[in-house]
């Protein structure tokens, strides 16, 4: 399992807790997109929960670095919830950009570092969310749920056109 | 009376506050409130965790054997752990016995977890402090900066860390979300080509770590040793698990208590007896408990007068442990105690332990994998749901870890208690900055070397909420507002 993650070229990461309200769209992505699209054979979806900042630590200190890398995940930029944007990461939030942890997601500055020493195109999309519980409350608002399945979609077409673009003879 | 209240609102009418806040998200953070008096010294320090609020209650009601896969999305660090401490206790409420081998491939992905997590701790999270020092420029004060002044060691290391992953994997399933083990046993036998595959990966983990500790005893923790041991540390207890002959165990056997003191008391016991010999106490400005020694009867986080403190993680179990029962482990052991003493304290020596118990792993792994009934096909036995109360305990990376269990005779989870590592440390944390914060702050001047100073000391326990970790490009991962007497932001630092 751990060696085909890192034999992947397009890695997706879905990033969130699946017991905290809104915080598990990322997760909730990538289940859509496993059970409804068929990903290109180099390309790999992982549900990272809690750990992502872990991969991406792997990925960072690893030489099978993916050449791209999607990153799903639930943010708050003041939107209507269930708002679902492509940002730079230049655009994060300042309390995304001061979090350095791997204890959870997001990990700036080793995203920063993917890009600028690895060479690994990142492409991010946060959804706005709705309602992040003080305490466990698993699932998605409806708002946010309603954004999961195009999310989905527009991540398998991003996939495909990521994978044509490393390899435009197919 | 108290420094902050829960929700974080200053309670404090006088005097200024120091708070180094990292901003971060729901899983579990930390902010240090430091108030100082109206000399400017540190009069109170406390550490704030947001910890994952709600999930003993959340867990009640549901049936038991799903707990275990639920329990995996606590915390992205220590999925493991959590998923075999639940399975314990699942087996516990259900009485069931498991399968010999079912033991040992529960106790072998235990290993390949915890050597995983100690190399990525050590290289990656804590080596750019102890290579480096706190005075070091931060732009290379990260492992970045540690793989440009050491390219063959950091290089090692990633690949060991790799290799630790990739065999969790292979044993739990899934790294990140395991499922492998199952109420009476594991979920699927080992195959003999991958017990083959496995072999030469645990044998270079050995190789590596203890080339590891040999090169960190020479570069850090013998020269820093003769230094730091002249500095006046915290004194607490500690907490661990030990096999049924008081040697070193990371799966299973009893729990030991042992107070400070090269003769200090002892006290040992059963997993299930674990309320007996630790209360828990509920404080006002933090969400999580803290447990302590009952018979000390009362908590003090004083530095000066600690009373019911106790530690777990790696030092504590090398603390409480009469051996550890591999012999290249052992070796360093008795090298760790000879330097050091017998029961030390400095936190320091986390770090010296963390590595020793990664050597351990990696010879019980190979103990393990070199049996050849590791892959005979009965892993698992069939369990009925039944009233009942299980203790699942097992040594998690940042210190024991407890689930504790009641059902219904349906098999309906009635009560929880969890008891995480960082839990269990959560005095000792406090107290430890209190006492850093008072001697590196004085007369309210502080810098980023001070508050490094503070981070150093909290990295140190390892504990599961951001503080924990540091930052890439080596910045300190903290806010810090400094507030005048009335509660006004007159300086914020985003260091």
């Amino acid at each position: 399992m751990y060696r085909r993650i890192w034999g992947a070229r397009v890695m997706v990461i879905g990033c969130g807790n699946v017991l905290f309200g809104d915080d598990g769209f990322g997760p909730a992505v990538i289940e859509r997109l496993e059970a409804e699209y068929r990903l290109p054979a180099d390309a790999v979806a992982i549900d990272g929960g809690t750990a992502a900042g872990e991969l991406l630590l792997d990925a960072l200190l690893g030489e099978d670095t993916p050449e791209t890398l999607i990153v799903i995940d639930a943010m708050d930029f003041g939107l209507e919830p269930g708002s679902v944007q492509e940002i730079p990461i230049e655009a994060l939030p300042q309390n995304k950009r001061a979090d350095f942890s791997i204890h959870q997601f997001p990990a700036v500055n080793i995203l920063k570092e993917l890009e600028e020493r690895k060479g690994v195109s990142l492409r991010l999309l946060g959804c706005q969310i709705g309602y992040l519980p003080r305490e466990i409350n698993p699932g998605l608002s409806v708002s946010v749920a309603r954004a999961v399945g195009t999310t989905a979609k527009l991540v398998a077409e991003m996939v495909r056109g990521e994978v044509n673009i490393q390899n435009p003879g197919i | 009376m108290s420094l902050n209240s829960v929700d974080g609102s200053d309670t404090k009418p006088s005097g200024r506050k120091v708070v180094i806040e990292p901003v971060t998200r729901i899983e579990g953070h930390a902010r240090i409130g430091i108030q100082l008096d109206e000399n400017g010294n540190v009069s109170e320090a406390r550490v704030h965790v947001m910890s994952m609020r709600g999930f003993e209650k959340f867990i009640e009601g549901r049936a038991a054997e799903e707990v275990p896969g639920i329990v995996t999305r606590i915390c992205g660090l220590c999925p493991w752990q959590h998923h075999l401490a639940s399975n314990k206790a699942v087996d516990g409420c259900f009485g069931a016995e498991i399968p010999p081998t079912a033991r040992m491939l529960r106790e072998l992905t235990q290993l390949f977890a915890h050597i995983s997590d100690k190399v990525l701790h050590f290289f990656f999270l804590a080596a750019p402090d102890l290579f480096s020092g706190p005075g070091t420029d931060y732009r290379v004060r990260n492992f970045i900066g540690l793989a440009a002044q050491n390219p063959d060691l950091v290089r090692k290391a990633v690949r060991t860390r790799h290799i630790a992953q990739e065999m969790t994997a292979i044993m739990a399933g899934n790294a990140i979300h395991p499922d492998a083990v199952v109420p009476g046993g594991f979920s699927r036998p080992l195959k003999e080509e991958q017990r083959r595959q496995l072999l030469p990966m645990a044998q270079e983990c050995l190789d590596f770590t203890r080339f590891a500790l040999d090169y960190a005893k020479e570069k850090v923790f013998i020269p820093k040793w003769s230094d730091l041991k002249q500095e006046d540390s915290l004194t607490t207890s500690f907490l661990g698990s030990v096999d049924r002959d008081g040697g070193l165990s990371f799966y299973d056997g009893k729990l030991r208590l042992k107070a400070p003191g090269a003769n200090g008391g002892c006290e040992e016991f059963e997993p299930q007896d674990y309320r007996d010999f630790i209360d828990e106490q509920v404080v006002d400005w933090s969400y999580v408990k803290f447990p302590f020694i009952r018979s000390a009867g009362e908590l003090s986080m004083e530095p000066e007068n600690l009373t019911g403190v106790y530690r777990a993680n790696s030092l504590a179990r090398l603390n409480v442990c009469s051996h550890i029962p591999t012999p290249f482990a052992q070796l360093e052991l008795l090298q760790f105690r000879q330097t050091v003493g017998e029961m030390p304290q400095h936190t320091f020596l986390h770090h010296w332990a963390r590595l020793i118990e990664a050597v351990h792993n990696a010879e019980v792994a190979l103990e393990l994998l070199s049996d050849p009934s590791i892959t005979d096909p009965v892993v698992r036995k069939k369990v009925i749901p039944q009233a009942g109360r299980g203790v699942g305990v097992v040594e998690a990376p940042r210190g024991t870890l407890i689930h504790d269990y009641e059902a219904d005779e349906k098999g309906f989870v009635t009560s929880v208690n969890l008891i995480v590592g960082t839990t269990h440390n959560s005095a000792a944390i406090n107290a430890d900055v209190l006492k850093t914060a008072r001697s590196v702050l004085e007369n309210g001047q502080s810098d980023e070397d001070a508050l490094n100073r503070i981070e150093t000391v909290i990295r140190a326990y390892d504990p599961c909420f951001s503080c924990a970790t540091h930052n890439l490009n080596g910045t300190l991962p903290v806010k810090m507002d400094i507030c005048d007497s009335r509660g006004n932001v007159i300086r914020s630092l985003y260091c």
